[in-house]
């Protein structure tokens, strides 16, 4: 009992050393940060994988190209827990100093105060930022006329396709499906059945209960999402909803297309047993991670239904106001070091998200990595016709609300006005909750 | 015995008491407090009344996360108790490798749950998982498990009381030796069947130990969700594993409505509190305390 006691306390003394030591550690390396005089910026992100990897060797290269500000990252793991790690550590008031967000928290720390406005920023230096920024990237970041966050890693839906399989059934690889109804009868031809009648191989599939990809093919049916001014009411019910809800159920139901949870059909496309996925082009840097994709597969813009459109995914970035104009100062060279235009292309080349500046799309380094790797061009393409989400307050909401009515319509399968329908009463009752 | 050494006791008493006071009674009325608030964490909290409290009774969701628990509670709770009562029985015998097996039916409730929960996953895929495999081979249909809304929240229990199993074996063991051996061997000589001494030795002297893993059980059940949160994501196909909890957690974290979700965890804790005491003031009696 004694030796036991003995053993607890000594293990118990190691255990509180090496942390005391560990934690000499981190302050000493702040010291020397604060010693050399350095502005101290904190950055929470939810970049993680091969993506956060370059991140971090971008953001030291920022840290040693200068000796004023020092951009300490800070991964919080998903978009969820950042969010809610935001939310708490204002409340705390401990926040960060910069952060990734979605527009609808913008709008939130818009109202209460929360952020800098970059405007006066953007206007105080010599080059005229404003007119390089991709204008569909300047429009989401503008609220009201001014610029309350920054784009930073935006990226657009994508059709990943199997060139192999293409081979095989005779298709010409070279030649994606470019119209829906295309991919729809590409979809049939790619299915591949063993002698039992079961699927080996699905021509197509896309993720359950997708808002993301229904919204896309909505508007690509000529649909209207709902409007900023929050007196808009839900349109999905309308033709072009039910023909978007109509596309995926058929083919379901048909067999040639199926509904994976997560990341199933990424996984499935690496597998090869599917032909066909649709995700975001930034799926392609963690299909290649890894073990890589062993077989020759090419990506397309989503093919077109009335009209082309995409939807954009991802984030922006905040500089969070906590009173101390020289950390705002040291975000806003961080920022203006992340997105010009060499470093934009390069994080663009290396990431596939959307570079920030028109002029990184035509710098030489997006150029060259296209030339050597084809596949990049597919995100670049889209980016004409790229539209957003409604950055309304309640809209995570509203999209929960179509996750549930689109997941209930491929299990039961009835009528696409049914379900649209319902789902387009509730929006509303949503949209006019949040008027009032 | 001087006056002194009376008071000093309660020096004794406060490290504990400082704890618990702040890290769980103040928190409790804090957030019975802030259920009477509309609060997303960011703006300041505005006073609405017992606006939460009637907007929870009105809500469709909350009444089926309600049932989800309910059919969760009812169908894990006696299944984790037969299943450990067995399995106890079983090694109770004494057998050469003993040690062995109890430690194998106690390592999953040592594994972190989320460790598990990713196996189980992958036991459940409709297309790959190892339980649809066994069904082809068996010429059973696949199913879609998880995916599935009526099989989901049947998958979510059956991994549960997997989980759970080994420890109420270690209670019910325990239990289970303290039951003094002469009564069996004086039963044997009367000549009982081991059904018998089941049913008249075994369960009556066993069931202060059963009453407890019932009780604790019940609390448990009621307070289902990582399992929910790393199988089914937003609650499941049509929601038919979204429970309390997890509806809590959603309403908290995921839309940030604090005073909402905290009417909601008031109303879980009168919930369990209530079950408890009529566990406790009806269910007790019939306890036999040797």
């Amino acid at each position: 009992m004694r030796t036991f006691l003995i053993a607890t306390f000594i293990s118990w003394f190691l255990i509180v050393g090496l942390i005391a030591y560990d934690n000499a550690g981190t302050t000493r390396d702040r010291g020397n940060a604060a010693m050399s005089g350095r502005v101290e910026v904190v950055f929470w992100h939810a970049m993680g994988g091969p993506l956060g990897k370059v991140m971090e060797e971008l953001i030291d290269r920022f840290n040693n190209g200068q000796k004023k500000y020092f951009v300490k990252s800070i991964s919080m793991g998903s978009y969820d827990t950042l969010a809610k790690k935001i939310l708490a550590s204002l409340v705390a008031k401990s926040g960060p100093d910069i952060a990734q967000n979605y527009e609808t928290l913008t709008k939130k720390f818009i109202h209460h105060k929360k952020i800098v406005c970059l405007d006066a920023l953007i206007a105080s230096e010599p080059e005229d930022i404003k007119k390089d920024i991709v204008p569909v990237l300047l429009a989401n970041n503008t609220f009201d006329g001014k610029i309350w966050s920054f784009p930073f890693n935006k990226s657009v839906p994508v059709l990943y396709y199997n060139k192999e399989m293409f081979r095989k059934a005779g298709i010409d690889p070279e030649r994606p499906p470019r119209t829906m109804e295309e991919m729809a009868s590409y979809a049939r031809t790619l299915t591949v059945r063993d002698e039992k009648g079961q699927v080996k191989i699905y021509g197509y599939s896309t993720n359950k209960a997708n808002v993301w990809m229904f919204l896309c093919r909505f508007i690509q049916f000529g649909g209207r999402l709902v409007d900023e001014t929050g007196s808009d009411t839900s349109h999905f019910h309308e033709a072009a909803g039910v023909k978007a809800l109509a596309y995926i159920q058929d083919l379901v139901k048909e067999g040639v297309a199926n509904e994976a949870q997560g990341f199933d059909h990424q996984n499935d496309f690496k597998a090869q047993r599917v032909a066909m996925i649709d995700n975001s082009i930034v799926s392609k840097v963690h299909m290649e991670a890894g073990s890589g994709i062993r077989f020759d597969y090419g990506v397309a813009p989503l093919p077109s239904g009335a009209t082309d459109a995409v939807i954009l995914s991802g984030s922006n970035i905040n500089i969070f106001d906590n009173g101390d104009p020289e950390k705002i100062k040291g975000a806003w060279e961080f920022i203006k070091f992340f997105t010009s235009t060499d470093i934009g292309a390069e994080w663009s080349a290396r990431t596939t998200y959307m570079p920030v500046r028109i002029s990184s799309l035509h710098s030489p380094i997006l150029k060259s990595a296209m030339d050597k790797d084809a596949n990049l061009r597919a995100p670049y393409v889209q980016m004409d016709y790229c539209r957003y989400e409604p950055r309304l307050a309640c809209w995570f909401e509203i999209r929960d609300l179509m996750a549930d009515h689109l997941e209930r319509a491929t299990l039961e399968m009835g009528p696409p006005s049914k379900y649209l329908e319902q789902m387009s009463r509730e929006i509303d009752g949503i949209l006019r909750h949040a008027a009032d | 015995m001087n006056k002194r050494s009376d008071w000093s006791a309660y020096w004794y008493f406060v490290p504990v008491f400082v704890i618990m006071f702040c890290f769980q009674v103040a928190p409790i009325f804090y957030s019975l407090a802030i259920s009477f608030y509309r609060w997303d964490l960011i703006g300041s909290p505005e006073w609405v009344g017992v606006e939460n409290f009637s907007r929870l009774f009105d809500d469709p969701m909350f009444y089926k996360s309600l049932w989800n628990t309910l059919y969760y509670a009812m169908v894990t709770v006696p299944l984790s108790i037969g299943a450990a009562l067995s399995v106890a029985l079983l090694l109770n015998n004494p057998i050469s490798g003993i040690g062995i097996y109890r430690t194998i039916y106690f390592i999953p409730v040592i594994t972190s749950i989320n460790a598990v929960a990713i196996v189980w996953n992958f036991i459940y895929h409709p297309d790959y998982g190892l339980l649809n495999k066994l069904l082809v081979i068996m010429s059973i249909p696949p199913q879609k498990w998880l995916q599935d809304p009526f099989w989901a929240m049947p998958c979510i229990i059956l991994m549960s009381v997997w989980k759970g199993l080994g420890y109420n074996v270690i209670i019910f063991l325990a239990g289970l030796q303290n039951i003094p051996k002469h009564l069996y061997e004086a039963a044997r000589i009367d000549g009982a069947t081991r059904l018998q001494q089941f049913r008249h030795i075994t369960w009556p002297l066993l069931s202060p130990t059963t009453f407890f893993v019932f009780v604790m059980s019940v609390i448990g059940s009621f307070q289902v969700f990582s399992q929910v949160y790393m199988m089914t994501p937003r609650g499941g196909p049509l929601k038919s594993t979204m429970v309390i909890v997890y509806y809590l957690y959603q309403k908290a974290f995921e839309k940030f409505e604090f005073g909402y979700a905290l009417a909601i965890a008031f109303v879980l804790f009168i919930m369990i509190f209530g079950v408890t005491l009529f566990n406790k003031l009806y269910l007790e009696k019939k306890v036999h305390y040797s």
